[in-house]
């Protein structure tokens, strides 16, 4: 395997997933030069909706058939606001960690691109259903 | 959108000069150096980052960026030899 086979592979997991990245900002794929594709890097955002989308950021290094995302982001930002982002970084303790809406850190799991992608999309519903019914007129009691 | 499914990819490389290049915009932005920014990330320094308005998202990849630039352009290696000789 080389980097164009994975970063192929995380292009069809945002299609399938009916997400696209933002044409806007341009191709989210590189390689390391000089590293006969074996170290690449992924950054851009997918976009979810008018409101939201996934930043991306990701350094990947391919060993054999096998990949390593020695750092990776993913945070989803509603309407310029960073709901919640996973994160791994070996500057940090613990390496592997999740930050709240207030950026606070909470230890977590190895989370994969495709599970924080299903994940956002979640949550993203979650806060669309929680805008919605706040911007909603309080029901008048009826008259019996 | 990014590339169809089955289409080659347009190929796209980086290079530890294009990645001093994406630390200057964060610099410009944000007003500080990335060695300053990054002792600060290191050492979990909160007051320099939110008042600067550093999003998570961009502490994060700018602290990953000025690691693979140190490791690109030869500067960890450039330091090492600088101890070297302090310590001398």
């Amino acid at each position: 395997m080389d980097i164009w086979e994975y970063f192929q592979q995380r292009d069809r997991e945002v299609a399938e997933q009916s997400a696209a990245w933002d044409d806007d900002l341009g191709q989210p794929y590189a390689e390391e030069q000089g590293s006969n594709g074996q170290r690449g890097r992924i950054f851009g955002r997918v976009v979810l909706s008018e409101h939201a989308f996934l930043a991306v950021n990701e350094a990947v290094e391919v060993q054999g058939s096998g990949v390593t995302r020695s750092v990776y982001a993913y945070y989803l930002v509603y309407d310029g606001v960073e709901l919640c982002g996973e994160e791994r970084d070996p500057t940090h303790t613990p390496p592997v960690h999740r930050h709240d809406r207030n950026h606070k850190r909470y230890p977590s799991s190895v989370i994969s691109f495709k599970e924080a992608l299903t994940r956002a999309w979640a949550m993203l519903a979650a806060e669309e259903e929680l805008r919605t019914y706040d911007t909603q007129e309080p029901r008048q009691p009826e008259e019996s | 959108m990014g590339p169809k499914k089955g289409k080659a990819m347009d190929k796209t490389y980086y290079s530890a000069e294009s990645l001093r290049r994406a630390l200057g915009f964060f610099e410009e932005r944000y007003g500080m150096s990335s060695s300053d920014f990054y002792a600060a990330y290191v050492d979990y320094d909160e007051s320099c980052m939110a008042g600067r308005g550093i999003s998570g998202f961009h502490r994060h990849s700018w602290a990953s960026f000025y690691r693979d630039w140190r490791r690109m352009s030869g500067e960890d290696f450039a330091a090492t030899v600088e101890r070297e000789l302090h310590a001398a």
